[in-house]
């Protein structure tokens, strides 16, 4: 129950910094961070996949609602496309024995693995939301950059927000 | 039935992803469309609502500069204003002289051809393909769709929203906007060209493009792009930016870059020009398209 509750908080937190901050944030125009994903990859493994699905969809949602185009989907389709990834991969990457996903854990991990969970599914998110915000591959290589920066960006931000609440 | 049962409870996953993932679609790809429209107001008022109290705590960091500007549009109106009533003066008979310099500025009656209406930007962004400006003022002001948004250094937007209590505008700084233009040189208008379109392409906050110029009109950097007046949208005139590069000669045509007046990253104080005939001329329009 307190788990819960303090996930609730989470979410309300990153959404509330996502929205307020988002635009403050951008560096050289073409790095954006969308760190509010950090909080659906480190949601517990032992969560239904089905229940992800719907907290990312809820949550990418919400995100646009409070983006220009209001109540368009392009955050809740990018998010729950990258969550979709996330079990798989992080079965891929993990090298310890382990014997279901439930086990995986994000306390003590090594910069090198958050760097290979984290960055191929924020690489995804970005890969989906960039191109479907442009809607055109008129601006194909200038979508790219802003697709390779961002990720980038918003891994170092993830990272340290990795490091600040689950570190021992 | 069993299997029908059992193949849903297998791939339950994916059929909610799917399904979630095609909502999502639904909703990208219906954005413009009108049924959505009311749901779309009603939460653009309410996460606005956010936006200008966010606004308001941030405002206080930009007033000095704001302040400044406004200060310095002023200057310039006044200046101006001396110089017509000159132009005026000179140009009067003995008998009108009296009458005109008895005209105090504050009585002088307002443009007959152009209402304005001064309001705030309170959320902008610069970092998109497609920018849009949140402005604090709707309908119940007399804003319209189709108003030119103009900073008071140069053009800004043009409003494609409208709702009770704010309106949605297109930014300069989206793809999607597209203006005619014509160019004059710094000392004066002698050499005034309708000569090419607005673009943005995405890159950068202070440049745009001035693209189709027929080769045979020679620019030079410095020279200032203007409206041209042909929409109904902005006055004829007013200033967008100076060149600032000319691109290469291809087909007959070629491209300049423009500088824009209108600094996008402290975007605060905004006129919404408004044409007075424009019911008429509107009117007329959808006469002449029956």
């Amino acid at each position: 129950m307190n788990q819960i509750l303090s996930h609730i908080l989470a979410f309300a937190a990153y959404v509330f910094l996502q929205v307020t901050l988002q635009e403050e944030l951008v560096l050289f125009r073409v790095a954006i961070p969308f760190f509010f994903i950090i909080f659906l990859f480190t949601l517990p493994f032992s969560i239904p996949q089905p229940v992800t699905y719907l907290i990312a969809f809820g949550m990418g949602l919400t995100i646009d609602m409070f983006s220009d185009h209001a109540a368009s989907g392009v955050h809740a389709f990018s998010a729950l496309l990258a969550i979709a990834a996330r079990g798989r991969l992080a079965e891929i990457i993990s090298t310890t024995n382990f014997r279901n996903l439930t086990d995986i854990s994000f306390k003590n991990q090594t910069p090198a693995w958050y760097a290979s969970y984290l960055l191929p599914l924020i690489f995804i998110h970005h890969f989906s939301y960039f191109f479907l915000e442009a809607f055109t591959f008129q601006y194909f290589f200038f979508t790219l950059l802003k697709i390779f920066c961002s990720t980038i960006y918003t891994f170092l931000i993830g990272y340290a927000l990795c490091y600040l609440f689950y570190s021992r | 039935m069993l299997r029908l049962l059992t193949f849903f409870s297998t791939y339950r996953n994916t059929i909610l992803f799917l399904f979630l993932e095609a909502v999502a679609l639904y909703l990208i790809i219906s954005y413009p469309g009108s049924q959505r429209r009311k749901v779309g107001d009603w939460l653009m008022e309410r996460t606005i609502s956010y936006y200008e109290k966010k606004h308001s705590i941030t405002e206080y960091f930009s007033l000095q500069a704001a302040n400044e500007e406004l200060k310095a549009e002023n200057v310039e109106l006044r200046q101006k204003l001396k110089f017509a009533q000159d132009q005026i003066f000179g140009m009067a008979s003995e008998a009108e002289k009296d009458s005109i310099s008895n005209i105090v500025v504050d009585e002088m009656p307002l443009s007959k051809d152009y209402e304005y209406i001064t309001a705030k930007v309170i959320k902008y962004s610069t970092s998109k393909l497609y920018n849009y400006l949140v402005i604090n003022k709707g309908s119940n002001e007399g804003v319209q769709v189709d108003m030119g948004v103009v900073s008071p250094v140069g053009v800004a937007g043009r409003i494609i929203r409208v709702s009770p209590e704010y309106s949605l505008a297109l930014s300069a700084l989206n793809v999607d906007f597209k203006l005619i233009l014509k160019a004059v040189n710094q000392e004066g208008k002698e050499e005034e060209f309708n000569i090419g379109f607005f673009e943005w392409r995405g890159e950068s906050a202070r440049y745009a493009h001035l693209t189709y110029i027929p080769e045979t009109v020679k620019l030079d950097t410095g020279y200032q792009v203007i409206t041209s007046g042909s929409s109904q949208i902005f006055p004829p005139d007013y200033l967008v930016g100076k060149i600032s590069d000319l691109g290469e000669k291809k087909d007959g045509y070629y491209d300049a870059r423009i500088e824009f007046a209108t600094d996008f990253n402290s975007l605060s104080n905004v006129y919404l020009i408004k044409p007075r005939n424009k019911a008429i001329i509107d009117s007329m329009e959808q006469n002449l398209r029956r």
